[in-house]
């Protein structure tokens, strides 16, 4: 089954593929609709089970089991691959609900003219723009030589031609424009660390003294601030190295940090175990929708 | 003096972050044992019989390129400088660009090595292998079978036309695993490759990720580390001291920057600890 | 590690075994106790005091994705959006993800259907911003700017915007309370939040809203599952001290290897 679904196909062939899966699905979801609501919720429940017990298992019985002479191989494992690849796709697919979302809201914020309505035309001329130049970009890469170009339809080799300037448009968009953008904002980080730190770091009470003692010492411990102006003068082979700035705040990183930081892993770890039986057990009373278990 | 508009302590941050790199003071960068031990690891990795290649995972986006561009380009002068190959690989859509940052930034690095004598070239030191999305099982996948996950480079070229990827076929022909990445997907590295095969493992986090990072260093599950920026300066101090360099980077001059905003910072909490107390003197908060 | 080793295969089971015997026990009516966790007593404050500013909230995922932390965010959510529509209250939600966009907007109507004020359900207020990092910080913090919102709430995970997100709230006056099992950001939530959840707490946030008996159980039983790990670290830690060398101690530190 699985040579079946995997074996590339071309032409006619993928388009009857792509089509019978299309009608299968609808046809199960058109089946699926026609049930009662408890059929349903049954349903889900089994699933959620089958899907939880397939994992589990493939995680629980060893890749190579030796029986006798015999060396048997996880069955389960060679479909974990394809899986992976089968969710990544359908959650890639839900992109399309939040650009509807992102349409819709931004749609009625332009049409009915409320307060921002800026912001909405702002958002469709940077899709759009985006969209089109992506779209130009990758369809009519540089690099083509104009033997391949006159090959191709008279509509086509019109936008081939353009190639540089789309790639030109291109990354004045992404290059210029998205990614500036998004380390303009990280940077935005720095300054608003100054205005934590000087609102936070009081000295109110114990633990507030050890909060603040510790990003004292990590600050001087981790720039030259602390290791060549404060302690620079300790040979590191000296008795004394281990009040150099820096160790002292790579012992604070190892011991205190590392000791906390495994409490903290230990105690998610038990967390999403017990969150995980809940939900592949549906053990769950109505914590999403009203509808007990 | 408590409560200083904040629009005046942003504008003394810019003022003293972006003075120093004007000014060009450099300063003298500490040596620490996880930039060392990442420094050696490299050193280490034999590729003698013509295996062992590098894998160089790269997963920045140009928002964090400050950070993660400067750690990655002083171990791409490292290894083009001792001509160990690698391959950069990412499995993030938005790490393309920075994959291709640090392609462009090998590209330059081994133009100016060929005009000093050591010629390197794409392809036979190393290879852009674009991007692939990868989870747990993709990533086993790839260790029974490189050239099957793989097949060709970001450029359409086929793996087996690329000299770098010759003789490697499993995972025990990766020779390192080094993850530059503002996530946690050294976890995903761990998980599906490293441990299982014993494949070092250096990691080059950002510096917010670097306290995640330190049980995973303890317990000997990566063998070095680059701590965000100043693990790149530390490692471009350590090249020029081996006379890969002639000098220091950008990681060597953001750190001046630092210092003086880690100075300013520190100010500010004495300030604000200052006026603190003195209004609880005068009554005028309660602790 | 791809597979289990029969030793991480029995903890397994173990800590499975006792989550499931404590949420059963809980079930037959047997009444436990959570201690109290300030954050999670803070969330009808906050309602209450967006309700008495008349001024809308803003709840946000952070970049959880549909996975077991995405999905204890919205479940907080609608907690917050049930609390909300006793109160009146307009809760916007914003998530990263398109798939918790699907999901978030159901649960939302849900809790004002079940509140029974579904008139005030908007399905604008169930916002995706992106799913890019800073995208989603930016337009996060133009809705807060924008509605001028009273309090913000911050539960799922996340990366570097937290502080952003939380800073930008912190500039408008905003009350925060904050959830994350995202170590790395828990500092910035603690200095620029009012009250911040952290590590398991986030996991017990429900069982300690809606005190369902499962919950409640399974809080519990992860408990008891922290207790035996503490005892096997103890008893390993003296074992190593004592006798490294010894052949015993040594078989039972292969039992669990890294990775």
């Amino acid at each position: 089954m699985k040579e079946f679904f995997a074996t590339p196909r071309h032409g006619w062939e993928l388009t009857g593929f792509i089509t019978a899966c299309a009608v299968i699905f609808f046809l199960i979801l058109f089946v699926i609709h026609l049930t009662p609501s408890s059929f349903k919720k049954r349903m889900t429940i089994v699933l959620t089970f089958v899907a939880g017990l397939y994992y589990l298992l493939e995680f629980l019985i060893p890749a190579e089991t030796h029986i006798g002479s015999r060396v048997v191989t996880n069955p389960l494992t060679s479909f974990k691959e394809p899986l992976s690849t089968a969710l990544m796709i359908t959650g890639s697919l839900a992109l399309l609900l939040g650009v509807y979302n992102l349409f819709r809201i931004n749609g009625r914020l332009l049409m009915r003219r409320k307060t921002g309505w800026q912001n909405g035309l702002a958002f469709f001329i940077g899709f759009f723009s985006m969209l089109t130049m992506a779209m130009l970009n990758f369809y009519f890469p540089t690099g083509r030589t104009p033997e391949e170009i006159a090959k191709l339809k008279p509509l086509a080799q019109t936008f081939a031609n353009g190639a540089d300037q789309w790639k030109g448009w291109y990354n004045v968009l992404f290059y210029g424009g998205f990614s500036a953008l998004g380390a303009t904002v990280f940077s935005l980080l720095a300054f608003y660390i100054v205005s934590a730190a000087y609102r936070a770091f009081r000295v109110r009470s114990p633990e507030a003294v050890m909060l603040l003692a510790a990003a004292m010492i990590m600050m001087l411990g981790l720039t030259p601030l602390g290791t060549y102006f404060l302690t620079g003068w300790i040979q590191p082979d000296s008795a004394l190295a281990g009040l150099k700035m820096e160790s002292i705040a790579e012992w604070i990183l190892t011991i205190l940090n590392g000791a906390a930081q495994r409490a903290l892993i230990f105690g998610i770890a038990v967390g999403l175990i017990a969150t995980s039986l809940r939900i592949w057990l549906s053990l769950e009373r109505g914590q999403f929708f009203d509808v007990e278990m | 003096m408590g409560n200083i508009d904040r629009r005046i302590l942003y504008l003394i941050a810019l003022l003293v972050m972006t003075l120093p790199l004007f000014l060009k003071l450099p300063l003298p960068i500490a040596d620490n044992k996880r930039s060392l031990d990442a420094f050696d690891a490299i050193e280490k990795v034999d590729q003698s019989k013509g295996n062992q290649v590098i894998l160089l995972s790269v997963n920045f986006s140009p928002d964090t390129k400050g950070e993660s561009l400067p750690q990655a380009r002083a171990m791409v002068v490292h290894m083009l400088q001792r001509s160990k190959k690698f391959i950069i690989y990412t499995m993030s859509s938005t790490g393309v660009a920075g994959q291709q940052m640090v392609d462009d930034e090998a590209k330059a690095i081994a133009a100016e090595l060929t005009k000093q004598g050591k010629p390197r070239a794409y392809g036979k030191d190393w290879a852009n292998m674009g991007y692939k999305p990868a989870s747990s099982p993709i990533l086993e996948g790839m260790a029974r079978n490189v050239p099957g996950f793989f097949t060709k480079d970001s450029r359409g070229t086929p793996v087996d036309q690329l000299p770098v990827m010759d003789n490697i076929k499993t995972a025990d022909d990766i020779g390192m695993v080094i993850d530059v990445s503002p996530t946690a997907s050294y976890e995903l590295w761990i998980q599906a490759l490293t441990s299982k095969f014993d494949i070092p493992l250096l990691l080059a986090p950002t510096s917010v990720m670097v306290p995640d990072t330190y049980p995973y260093l303890i317990s000997g599950q990566a063998q070095g580390e680059l701590r965000g920026v100043l693990g790149a300066a530390e490692y471009e101090s350590l090249l020029v001291k081996n006379k890969m360099a002639d000098q220091s980077s950008v990681g060597t001059r953001v750190m001046t920057s630092m210092a003086a905003l880690n100075a300013y910072i520190m100010i500010l909490i004495i300030l604000g600890n200052v006026t603190y107390f003195r209004s609880l003197r005068k009554g005028e908060v309660t602790k | 590690m791809q597979h289990a080793s029969w030793t991480v295969g029995i903890l397994l089971a173990l800590l499975a075994g006792l989550i499931l015997y404590a949420i059963f026990t809980a079930r037959r009516g047997k009444r436990l106790f959570i201690r109290r966790i300030p954050g999670l007593n803070a969330i009808d404050e906050a309602v209450g005091r967006a309700a008495e500013m008349g001024r809308p909230m803003l709840f946000a995922t952070g970049l959880s994705g549909l996975d077991i932390n995405g999905l204890q965010a919205l479940a907080v959510a609608g907690h917050v959006a049930r609390v909300a529509a006793r109160y009146a209250t307009r809760l916007i939600l914003c998530v990263a993800d398109p798939q918790l966009y699907a999901i978030g907007e159901e649960t939302v109507r849900d809790a004002y259907q079940r509140a029974g004020r579904p008139e005030l359900f908007v399905p604008e207020d169930v916002r995706f911003l992106s799913d890019q990092q800073f995208a989603f910080a930016t337009a996060a913090s133009g809705v807060m700017f924008r509605e001028k919102v009273s309090s913000n709430f911050f539960f799922g995970y996340y990366y570097a915007e937290a502080l952003i997100l939380s800073e930008a709230g912190q500039s408008i006056g905003a009350m925060q309370v904050a959830g994350t099992p995202a170590t790395t950001q828990l500092p910035f939530f603690v200095v620029s939040c009012d009250y911040t959840i952290m590590g398991e707490e986030y996991y017990a946030t429900t069982a300690y809203l809606t005190r369902e008996p499962t919950l409640l159980g399974s809080v519990v039983g992860q408990d008891w599952g922290k207790i035996i790990i503490l005892l096997l670290i103890v008893f390993s830690t003296l074992a190593l001290s004592v006798a490294p060398n010894a052949n015993w101690v040594k078989y039972w530190v292969n039992l669990f290897p890294a990775g």
